[in-house]
């Protein structure tokens, strides 16, 4: 297969969609962004001393390649932030809910709702709360169990089918959750009916609540286990490069009669470097002393450009 | 009875694991749903139905008492619309005759009502 180079596309850096949503083709712009997102995550994650950071840091990446990347065929998720759930656009399940804090922050940068919001993330009566099925404009379904987010985007996938639309449903795994079950189950039944408007993004960092995933239960090949399941697998080798990430979102989208995996390798707590790699800041907010060290760095990377 | 249901409502939609139902598959076959033997699976694909208006009504032996993680935090919690029709206990029971193990009924009735009266 001959890689698509994305600097052969013709468009501008930056430009906005029909909806006046700004987006990016270029990998700086998108780096940019998602330093921002970064550092919004980190500041709410911090506040509310609840929360995980190594697990929300390592998807910032996939997040922002979603709602802010461009294609040639076109924006990657279609949404409408004045319209929340209008008839047309594409749905996004976060069942890696750890890294719910992440979503919010795009969510707020998307102006889906105010930005002071996130400085009441998980307090009482707020309205980013970390509760099963919460209700937040722009979130389809907020779920904080592990392992339910790809049955529940099954059955949007099925849904859309059956109405003969042509949504595309989002999926971001952590791959501590493939040890549930259940993930198998949906991933049985998606292959069965055939939804290619399913895509799966597995977010492959290695490291869960207790420990290495190699060390508490080694999940093996995904490449292997999802083909053999009868999906279509896409290997992005770095999670955190946006070249690499869209080229796989764009190869996805050409697939058809097969649900799409994009197996993305990434490094837990990215863009925190004292926290990268390590299973201990998986599951724990960063202390002030710790933010203190890194909200420079994180804004020198933002103003840089 | 399920047929004239599915008749009347257009957004109904049936998923079944493994129950007999298949006569609602001949009549309405693109809203008709098997799952094998795969109950969570089937439970949270439920809410993704809910989710964008449908009306799904979920078929199986003992719905509740196998996956009552998934009732409780992907239905009951996101408060959505969906219908269990439990064949040997009655979780919700949705106007189906026949209930043959009423007695099991119990098992299943006292996890819900505990949980969200």
């Amino acid at each position: 297969m001959t890689m698509i180079s994305l600097n052969s596309f013709t468009f501008t850096e930056k430009m906005r969609d029909h909806k006046g949503i700004i987006r990016f083709t270029d990998a700086e712009s998108l780096q940019v962004k998602a330093a921002q997102v970064r550092l919004s995550t980190l500041k709410a994650i911090s506040k509310a001393q609840k929360g995980a950071t190594g697990s929300a840091m390592s998807v910032i990446e996939m997040l922002v390649a979603l709602y802010y990347g461009h294609l040639a065929t076109g924006p990657v998720m279609n949404f409408d932030p004045e319209n929340p759930g209008h008839p047309d656009q594409d749905y996004f399940v976060l069942s890696k809910g750890a890294a719910a804090p992440a979503l919010y922050s795009v969510l707020a940068d998307l102006g889906f709702f105010d930005r002071s919001e996130l400085d009441f993330l998980a307090k009482d009566g707020a309205l980013l709360s970390m509760a099963q099925g919460a209700k937040v404009p722009g979130v389809t379904f907020n779920n904080f169990v592990p392992g339910h987010g790809l049955s529940v985007a099954l059955g949007l996938a099925l849904s859309l089918k059956m109405d003969r639309k042509n949504n595309k449903v989002f999926t971001v795994l952590g791959d501590g959750e493939l040890q549930c079950g259940q993930v198998w189950e949906a991933m049985m039944a998606a292959a069965h009916y055939k939804l290619d408007n399913l895509i799966c993004l597995i977010d492959g960092n290695g490291v869960q609540g207790d420990s290495k995933l190699s060390a508490v239960m080694d999940i093996g090949s995904l490449q292997d286990k999802f083909e053999a399941f009868g999906w279509k697998v896409i290997q992005v080798t770095d999670g955190h490069d946006f070249d690499k990430l869209l080229v796989a979102i764009d190869r996805a989208f050409t697939v058809i009669r097969r649900p799409i995996c994009i197996w993305c390798r990434t490094v837990p707590g990215k863009g925190v470097d004292f926290a990268e790699g390590k299973s201990s800041y998986q599951d724990v907010p960063l202390s002030e002393g710790e933010m203190s060290v890194v909200i420079p760095k994180l804004e020198q990377l933002i103003c840089k450009n | 009875m399920i047929l004239q249901l599915g008749k009347k409502y257009a957004n109904l939609v049936v998923l079944t694991a493994d129950s007999q139902w298949a006569e609602f598959g001949k009549f309405f076959p693109n809203r008709y749903f098997t799952f094998g033997n795969g109950y969570s699976n089937m439970v949270s694909a439920a809410a993704g139905f809910a989710l964008l208006g449908k009306l799904p009504i979920i078929v199986g032996d003992n719905v509740v008492e196998r996956c009552h993680a998934q009732v409780l935090n992907d239905i009951c919690k996101p408060n959505l619309n969906v219908k269990i029709a439990d064949r040997k206990g009655a979780g919700l029971i949705l106007g189906l005759p026949d209930f043959e193990d009423v007695a099991q009924a119990v098992e299943e009735y006292g996890p819900m009502v505990l949980k969200f009266s």
